[in-house]
């Protein structure tokens, strides 16, 4: 009833207590009524059979038939609810009966039977003789007036009477008061209608002018002349409207000053803005020139420095007196030195400009752990240090995140302990991080250096400031390391922190979080499984280290000392073990003699695998290995590591593992002595530093120093590799690019690298959509090109990684990438094949539904087409096609038509790309 | 000193004695005094009921009689065992009832008995008399000629305990030159059957006292029954007018009382001894119903008119 209107609540407010006092009253008076007709009925027959009774008396007495005949004939007659009179003597003797039929009945029959529960009512009067005193001398007086006088009854009074009548007068009084009750109904709903229009009305009129102030038109005047307090509102509506009127012509003026003051006030800034825009122009012509100043500088100073290393490299391998090749290798020290600056320098630039980016790709942590682990423990064994790195059991082994950023983040953390410790040990520890609410792994490199005081702490992340200037002196080094480390960690959503005590050593920890793909990476042979390994290293972090990744491995592992392990014997009870891992730190090579006649004990009885803190083959082979068994590097790759501990389960002794490459041990022989390269450079130096380079490789090289003559020289000669130098005089390596696709679009197709010394983000996108598939930033090194050609044309299962820390693109414009295909297809080569031959199949039918539909401006057919085209290539390690696919589906997905067409035409690019690619003749005859 | 012993042994003596005379003399009253009071005349007068003619003749009598000498006293029939008795008294009763308590409660009793009907007429002493209220015979007789002298047939209804009324009324009405029918009726169950003849056969119906015939249940048809065959009936009261009868020759209660006070000055006076032993009215009273004579046709003189007839008749019979 709240919800209700006004009206509403007046009609039932009026109507509701009229109808309860109308059906009260109806009722009451109704029965008041229908009791009224039935006791008047009684009342009606007992008086007439009392009237009757003294009437007959005398004709009773004097038996007159025909008197006692008119009474009764009179009776009935009189009164038609009466059908029956009877006369009878005091012995029940009937003298005389008389009935009359009731008249037909004006009702239905249940009618009456609701109305009265008899039909005929019966009365019976006694017919007394009256007394009369006709004697003087004994009647009675006043005092014996209540003397009680006994009348002999001589006859009986029988009326009956119908109730028929009354029935219907009860039936009559029913309808009538029914039809009154409805009538003063009827009329008090008028009456309530009425009222309540009176009362809604004016509410009603108050209720739209209201709402037409509200509107804002204040004009509107209430005129109703309502009476009582709806006239004080009506009254009070109308002076609201008119302040609020005047208020408002009052605001409006007000607004139009401000107005004129806010127009000035626009232009003002209007002109402001235009000097701002200028400012701004001329700022981000600034930032733009920088930026060119940057990339042309780093190319500059990279293209020089490039043939310094690469020279210094060549020269270093000729005959050089000791003075000379001491000269020579400060040359490069110091090149590289400056080269490592250029690219903190350009580092730190990008980041601060926002043009660093964060890519994330799927990642092996192992592979990039052991390559700053392989980097950098020469310079840690030269220094007489230990490095070894610790694997946690539950870390991921396969995670998206950046490896080239990781990698160049740990080689600064891992290369500054290295750098500043001068005695004793860099331990490099990865877990997971415990209590994160996603999955994010800690990495923390410890040392035993020179650590920090407090305000050292204090100026540590601060560009150009290192701890100490002191240690510049000592230990060289920009200050951007830590800076750059910093901000890439926080671009990857992590954190970064350090714990140092001076003198004691330094902590630094980072973690970032990661989106795992795989838990592990690693295939475990079954030699492994269930055996039991006795590991004797007198380092306990070292012996962590080694006992965590064995029993990764499956392996049973009891750690010994060696004072432990050669105080209980253990080589005499060595029986149970199958196989001893005895590591040899860099102090301990000096003992080597000592422990070896420990081993004789057990030789010829349980077979030994040695470990060894170095990364000098020479210092290896003065390691005896008929006593010390097979030989690794402590610092090996874990694949390294294992299959010598089964080759030493297997009691095969090998030749020791051969490390990864070195800066003195440089190339992989990957067997394409065939391959036609040619190298396109304005620059003779970088021109002939490639040529060298690869003629030493055995490769056929030709060489031109503009786009116009690799051009030409494409359309007369098949090439297999192409090295194009991007920033040229006239036609540029884009240009060039795109003429020689064209040249060679019917023939074979000729894998294009860019070589470039800027290696801003926008280049590399350029590099990709001018169709090139690689692209290496200079300086190269003919470690970089080995890495290059091998990955492109190798057939080896495992493709070396490169070590340049310059960010490349060939994770995602490989256009096949077998080791992802296989770590897709967990691990099987033929499996990863077969599904690469199905993509192969099904793009031309891709290619065409695309070309379909952006002739159709389909937007819906391409997305489809897009994304089972995405998802086919997730599967079959076609990265270069995958991120194309992705790209364009991301496009469509957040409405960016502008980029649709030209991600649609890298798309089909990509699709050409791997419908030309050629597998290796071995995967394609094995799968 | 002897002397004053003496003489107040004198005086001492006398007093005694005044003392002892005036304690018999006291004695002495107290007992006179009854005789003394016994030396008046009681009257105590006894009614049957409360009906208004015995009170009004009761008081009409203690009214008459009531004086230094005589003390009239009315009580009812039911009072009489609790009042003291004197020797001097003189019951007059009225009513049967009265009667009956009366020689119950002391049958040697001197009694003047009052009752509109005689009903003794044996056993007199000289103590007892009677006073019948009710008009002689010829007195209805009287009155039917004063109101018709057309009226010759009259039906009169009996039975034995009007016997001797009858017999009255026979004597008169050969006297008066009347044909008078008498009905004799044993039972009421007869008396319809009786009357309608009676009624069919006369002029008039005259109506006697008599119980059996004439009461309280039987009156109205009576007198219904004579009117429908539209004859008169003349009744012998007032209330038997009142009831429907045309006229009534009757003793009013003053005349009853009057007539008793005298019977019972003359007792006084005749050393306590009645002249009679029944006594009749000395007077009556006529009352006629104008409406009945009108439903019925008849014409009736006025009272005083029938009243001088009816004392015309009496002095010329």
């Amino acid at each position: 009833m709240k919800r209700w209107g006004i009206r509403h609540q007046v009609l039932v407010l009026t109507l509701l207590p009229a109808l309860l006092i109308a059906l009260v009253l109806t009722v009451y008076f109704t029965l008041s009524q229908l009791n009224y007709i039935s006791n008047t009925l009684d009342r009606h027959g007992r008086t007439i059979a009392s009237q009757i009774s003294p009437a007959a008396e005398y004709a009773v007495f004097s038996g007159n038939i025909d008197s006692l005949r008119n009474i009764l004939n009179h009776t009935l007659m009189s009164d038609k609810d009466v059908i029956k009179v009877t006369i009878t003597k005091d012995k029940d003797e009937t003298l005389l009966s008389l009935a009359v039929e009731p008249q037909p009945k004006e009702y239905p029959g249940y009618l009456y039977a609701i109305m009265s529960d008899r039909e005929v009512l019966h009365f019976r009067r006694p017919i007394l003789t009256e007394q009369l005193d006709i004697d003087d001398f004994e009647k009675p007086g006043l005092a014996d007036s209540n003397t009680k006088t006994v009348s002999r009854a001589i006859g009986y009074v029988d009326l009956y009477l119908t109730t028929q009548y009354s029935s219907e007068q009860k039936i009559k009084s029913l309808i009538q008061g029914g039809l009154i009750t409805l009538a003063i109904l009827l009329i008090s709903a008028l009456l309530a209608i009425r009222l309540s229009r009176q009362i809604s009305h004016p509410i009603q009129l108050l209720t739209a002018a209201v709402k037409t102030i509200a509107a804002g038109r204040y004009n509107a005047h209430i005129q109703h002349d309502a009476p009582g307090e709806l006239a004080v509102l009506e009254s009070c509506i109308n002076s609201m409207a008119d302040d609020l009127r005047i208020a408002q012509t009052g605001m409006e003026s007000r607004i139009n000053e401000f107005t004129q003051e806010l127009q000035q006030t626009l232009e003002e800034l209007e002109i402001r803005n235009a000097e701002l825009d200028i400012t701004r122009f001329n700022a981000m012509q600034a930032s733009k020139a920088k930026s060119e100043f940057l990339a042309n500088m780093s190319h500059e100073i990279r293209t020089p420095l490039s043939g310094i290393m690469g020279f210094t490299e060549l020269l270093i391998n000729t005959e050089l007196d000791n003075h000379q090749l001491d000269y020579v290798r400060t040359i490069h020290k110091s090149a590289t030195n400056l080269l490592t600056i250029i690219d903190d320098i350009l580092d730190l630039s990008k980041i601060e400009s926002g043009k660093l980016e964060i890519t994330l790709t799927s990642c092996n942590i192992i592979d990039i752990v052991e390559d700053v682990v392989d980097l950098l423990a020469p310079i840690a064994y030269e220094k007489n240090l230990e490095l070894f790195y610790y694997l946690d059991k539950d870390v991921p082994h396969i995670v998206e995140s950046d490896p080239i950023r990781l990698r160049q983040v740990l080689l600064n953390l891992v290369g500054n302990a290295v750098k500043f410790t001068l005695d004793g040990y860099i331990f490099l520890k990865i877990d997971p991080e415990p209590n994160a609410s996603s999955d994010t792994i800690r990495f923390t490199v410890s040392d035993t250096g020179i650590g920090m005081d407090k305000n050292s702490k204090q100026k540590l992340f601060t560009a150009f400031t290192q701890a100490d200037t002191s240690i510049t002196r000592d230990f060289g080094g920009t200050g951007l390391g830590l800076v750059i480390s910093r901000k890439l960690i926080l671009l990857m959503k992590g954190d970064i922190g350090f714990d140092s005590t001076e003198g004691e050593g330094s902590s630094f920890w980072f973690k970032i979080p990661v989106n795992v793909i795989e838990n592990t990476s690693e295939d475990i042979p079954d030699e492994l499984n269930g055996r039991n390994i006795a590991l004797v290293d007198d380092h306990f972090l070292c012996r962590k280290a080694i006992c965590t990744m064995i029993e990764q491995w499956g392996c049973d592992v009891t750690e010994y000392s060696f004072d432990r392990c050669f105080s209980e014997n253990c080589f005499t009870n060595c029986d149970s073990y199958d196989a001893v891992v005895f590591g040899i730190s860099r102090k301990h090579m000096e003992d080597i003699d000592k422990y070896k006649r420990c081993l004789t004990q057990s030789i010829g009885h349980v077979p030994v695998m040695t470990i060894v803190s170095t990364r000098s083959h020479t210092e290896l082979r003065q390691i005896d290995s008929e006593y010390f068994g097979n030989l690794v590097f402590t610092t090996a790759r874990r694949a390294q590591i294992q299959k010598s501990l089964v080759n030493t389960l297997n009691k095969s002794y090998s030749a020791a593992a051969q490390p990864s490459s070195t800066i003195k041990e440089t190339h992989v022989s990957l067997g394409h002595p065939s391959l036609k390269v040619l190298v396109v450079d304005d620059n003779e130096i970088n021109l002939r530093l490639a040529e060298i380079i690869l003629k030493k490789n055995n490769y056929q090289v030709t060489t031109v120093c503009s786009g116009d003559e690799s051009i030409n020289i494409v359309k007369n000669n098949d090439f297999d590799l192409i090295f194009m130098d991007i920033h040229m005089p006239g036609l540029d390596g884009y240009e060039a690019t795109k003429r020689i696709r064209e040249v060679t679009n019917k023939g074979p197709r000729p894998t294009i690298i860019a070589l470039t010394a800027n290696a801003m983000p926008q280049e590399i996108e350029k590099v990709e959509s001018s169709g090139m598939d690689d692209i290496l930033i200079k300086p190269i090194s003919e470690q970089l090109i080995c890495e290059v050609i091998s990955e492109w044309f190798s057939d080896s299962t495992k493709k070396p990684h490169r070590s340049n820390k310059s960010h490349t693109t060939a994770d995602k414009t490989a256009v096949f990438s077998l080791e992802q295909a296989k770590n897709l297809a967990n691990g099987n080569t033929a499996l990863a094949i077969e599904l690469f031959k199905m993509l192969v199949k099904e793009l031309p039918e891709h290619h065409s539904e695309i070309r379909q539909a952006l002739a159709d401006n389909n937007v819906d057919q391409l997305r489809e087409v897009t994304h089972k085209l995405h998802g086919a290539s997730r599967c079959c390690g076609t990265t270069a096609l995958s991120k194309a696919a992705q790209l364009l589906e991301a496009s469509i997905d957040n409405h960016e038509f502008d980029k649709i067409a030209k991600r649609s035409a890298n798309l089909l690019k990509e699709i050409d790309k791997l419908q030309a690619y050629r597998l290796p003749t071995d995967l394609t005859t094995s799968a | 000193m002897d002397r004053k012993r003496q003489k107040n042994s004198s005086n001492i003596a006398t007093g005694l004695v005044v003392l002892v005379l005036s304690l018999l003399n006291g004695i002495l009253l107290g007992v006179a005094k009854p005789a003394l009071a016994d030396s008046s005349r009681h009257v105590v007068i006894v009614t049957s009921s409360d009906s208004s003619y015995q009170q009004r003749t009761a008081s009409r009598i203690q009214q008459n009689i009531d004086s230094t000498e005589t003390q009239a006293l009315i009580i009812s029939s039911d009072e009489l065992t609790t009042s003291p008795k004197h020797s001097n008294t003189v019951y007059v009763t009225i009513g049967e009832r009265a009667i009956t308590k009366l020689h119950d409660y002391a049958s040697e009793a001197i009694v003047l008995r009052i009752n509109n009907r005689n009903i003794q007429r044996t056993n007199y002493t000289s103590a007892q008399s009677d006073l019948i209220t009710e008009q002689p015979a010829c007195k209805h007789l009287q009155l039917i000629r004063a109101l018709n002298p057309r009226w010759t047939t009259i039906g009169v209804l009996s039975s034995i305990n009007s016997a001797e009324a009858t017999a009255e009324l026979t004597i008169c009405a050969i006297k008066y030159n009347l044909n008078l029918q008498l009905y004799a009726i044993t039972d009421e169950s007869d008396l319809l059957t009786t009357l309608e003849t009676a009624v069919e056969n006369n002029q008039v119906l005259l109506a006697i006292v008599d119980p059996l015939i004439y009461n309280s249940r039987t009156v109205k048809n009576i007198l219904l029954t004579s009117y429908r065959h539209r004859k008169p009936v003349i009744g012998y009261s007032d209330s038997f007018v009142q009831a429907g009868a045309i006229a009534a020759v009757y003793t009013s209660p003053e005349t009853a009382g009057d007539d008793a006070a005298n019977i019972l000055s003359d007792f006084f006076a005749n050393n306590w001894q009645f002249n009679h032993t029944v006594h009749t009215p000395s007077g009556f009273e006529v009352s006629t119903n104008a409406r009945v004579a009108a439903s019925l046709d008849l014409a009736l003189p006025d009272q005083r008119t029938i009243i001088r007839r009816i004392q015309n008749m009496e002095i010329k019979p």
